[in-house]
């Protein structure tokens, strides 16, 4: 009996150490982005010496910093939005309807998930530079509306969902179309919200290819933006910090907000059990 | 009217044929029962017709017109499933609207027709519910008032009451009687339970492997069984089989089985005499000598001795099951069970007479396994 409490007080300690540690970047993230600049380097202590907004004064007022921002939100927003559509139709069609070549088409898509994304980066740089699609909106999210993992991930959750179902609709008189829209769908909102998550997630932190396809500051996203507080020879710490923070709330907000769907998940207790 | 004739239907998938050379007539307002082990295609029959999986071969006719090609949307027929499939994110009222919607009933009607249908099932509380929120049978009401509410020509339903419990199964298989009465349907319904099928159908087509044994009502197909399978498969306890040796004396035909001899009321061809054959008799039609008296008054009409033949046998196993004790006998390699009257005092391990209600045994040949 003993030995289990001294176990358990052991692990407890272990886990919050690792928390501690886990949180500790954030940390100093935050209390760096109020220190004052020129502040940082050769200051080790963790709480500021004398709190300031002079590093959020320079994010918002003397660089472009909300015009980035509402460019990273629009991207990601449509992003999100378009592979929510798409991702979700192409898994049902790929897990429910029977049509020649789909198990040939699906095993392209997975294919297509093991290519790096630096092979295909300067073609579809070309394209996108055909397309007339360099700078702009267009070209930031057109490349990213659909996705292989979000097809996969959404056909893998379809075909988890009882046949039963979809055939009871159809007795019941409704088309392929509408099968997915008032009957899957509104059944798949964990699947939905994970992948919304996800993308929203992977286009608001991408740098790599907007880095590719815009170069005009005007249409830079947020980690381009950041990038630019990253000089050569010199890097102005508070305020990449402040930048850091500001970029980091709506993600976090997000997350919160579809936290209570992964959690609440949906009961498929229409059926028996 | 709705008249569903199955039409030399085959069903392959790939190599595998599930349904061969199937020809069903349900006549308007029946209540046929397809009744078979599992994997005898029953369900895939119940499907052909749902429109849920496409024919190979042959034709299905609602009221005369092939129905083939039609989707299932527009087939105007409604299927009860097993595990019920409600939408979950529905409550009870959506799910029943949900078909009239579709079809663009208005609103008015819709309401009217729901709140019919939920007093016809006594639902009428559950309206607001979520199907997560209610029990297995509440489930199954509502699976049947989606139904009902269409009105629809013909219902098909697959195994509806597996999935409940023994006693509620019982009740609702009474209400689903009373319901097809009042609803004066054809309802077409599928279960592996041979009990269900003989309590509840007009009629019972009898499946194995694809292959249909016998179309009749619940009796004719108990008491005159087409072959070995059905006899074996419908009655509970099964019938016995006995393997036995046909012989004619004096105009008389007896089956002979080493240790005793049974005369037969039957009218056998001549080829049969000297042939082996199986003899199957009922549990019920063996009891006990103490309480043959019951027996023979139970059976008015049967009269002449000849048809009750006492055998010695020695009794390995007595089950009480109440109103009656299943025996199991044995002897000289021959086992049978009996469904003696409570009243007959047997003990295991004894060695006792039962007597043979003759009239209703039955002869199968033993090749082609069909009734003699």
């Amino acid at each position: 009996m003993r030995g289990s409490k001294i176990i358990k007080v052991l692990s407890y300690a272990l886990l919050i150490f690792m928390a501690l540690l886990m949180f500790l970047p954030f940390f100093w993230t935050i209390s760096t982005s109020f220190k004052a600049a020129g502040n940082v380097i050769g200051n080790n202590s963790l709480f500021p010496a004398n709190p300031t907004l002079e590093a959020y004064r320079t994010v918002l007022f003397e660089v472009p910093f909300p015009r980035w921002f509402l460019n990273s939100f629009i991207v990601a927003a449509l992003v999100t939005i378009l592979n929510l559509i798409f991702d979700s139709m192409a898994g049902y069609a790929l897990a429910r309807l029977r049509f020649p070549g789909s198990k040939t088409i699906f095993l392209i898509i997975l294919g297509s998930m093991m290519v790096p994304a630096q092979v295909t980066m300067i073609p579809v740089f070309k394209i996108l530079q055909g397309m007339g699609m360099v700078d702009t909106y267009r070209g930031l999210i057109v490349p990213f509306m659909a996705s292989a993992f979000g097809i996969f991930l959404m056909k893998q959750f379809f075909e988890s969902l009882p046949r039963e179902l979809e055939e009871a609709a159809m007795m019941d008189g409704c088309s392929h179309f509408r099968i997915f829209w008032q009957i899957i769908l509104p059944l798949s909102s964990p699947a939905l919200a994970a992948l919304a998550i996800f993308t929203f997630l992977a286009s608001w932190n991408s740098f790599m290819m907007p880095l590719i396809i815009v170069s005009v500051p005007e249409m830079y996203t947020l980690p381009l933006g950041i990038a630019m507080f990253k000089q050569q020879y010199s890097t102005n710490w508070t305020v990449l910090m402040a930048a850091s923070v500001l970029i980091t709330l709506p993600v976090a907000v997000l997350y919160l907000f579809f936290q209570r769907w992964f959690i609440e998940g949906i009961s498929f207790s229409g059926l028996k059990g | 009217m709705a008249k569903v004739e199955l039409i030399n239907i085959h069903k392959r998938y790939g190599a595998k044929t599930i349904i061969h050379k199937l020809n069903v007539v349900v006549r308007d307002k029946e209540f046929l029962v397809l009744v078979g082990p599992s994997g005898c295609g029953k369900s895939t029959t119940i499907r052909l017709i749902a429109g849920l999986e496409k024919v190979t071969d042959g034709d299905i006719l609602l009221d005369g017109s092939r129905i083939n090609d039609i989707p299932a949307k527009n087939r105007d027929i409604a299927m009860v499933f097993q595990n019920y499939a409600l939408y979950p994110h529905m409550n009870v009222y959506d799910n029943i609207a949900f078909a009239l919607r579709l079809r663009g009933v208005p609103k008015d009607e819709i309401d009217r027709k729901v709140r019919k249908t939920a007093s016809i099932l006594n639902i009428q509380e559950l309206l607001e519910k979520k199907p997560s929120q209610m029990s297995g049978g509440q489930k199954q009401r509502v699976a049947l008032g989606r139904a009902i509410v269409r009105e629809p020509k013909v219902f098909l339903m697959d195994e509806p009451l597996s999935n409940l419990d023994a006693k509620l199964r019982v009740q609702m298989r009474a209400e689903l009687k009373k319901l097809h009465r009042e609803l004066n349907a054809t309802i077409i319904y599928v279960t592996h339970d041979q009990v269900e099928a003989m309590t509840m159908a007009g009629r019972m087509a009898v499946l194995k492997d694809g292959w249909l044994q016998q179309l009749d009502t619940p009796l004719n197909i108990y008491n005159h069984p087409s072959n070995m399978f059905v006899a074996g498969f419908v009655g509970s306890p099964s019938m016995n089989f006995i393997r036995v040796r046909l012989k004619k004396e004096n105009g008389r035909w007896y089956a002979a089985g080493g240790w005793f001899t049974l005369p037969l009321l039957q009218k056998l061809r001549e080829e049969y005499a000297g042939k082996d054959v199986m003899l199957g008799i009922r549990p019920e039609h063996i009891e006990h000598i103490s309480c043959a008296g019951d027996f023979r008054s139970n059976l008015k009409g049967a009269g002449e001795e000849a048809k009750y033949q006492a055998i010695s046998m020695n009794v390995t196993m007595i089950e009480p099951t109440g109103n009656t004790v299943l025996a199991h006998l044995e002897r000289n390699g021959v086992s049978v069970v009996a469904a003696v009257s409570s009243k007959a005092r047997i003990r295991a391990g004894e060695k006792t007479d039962f007597v043979l209600n003759t009239d209703q045994t039955r002869l199968f040949d033993i090749e082609t396994q069909d009734s003699i």
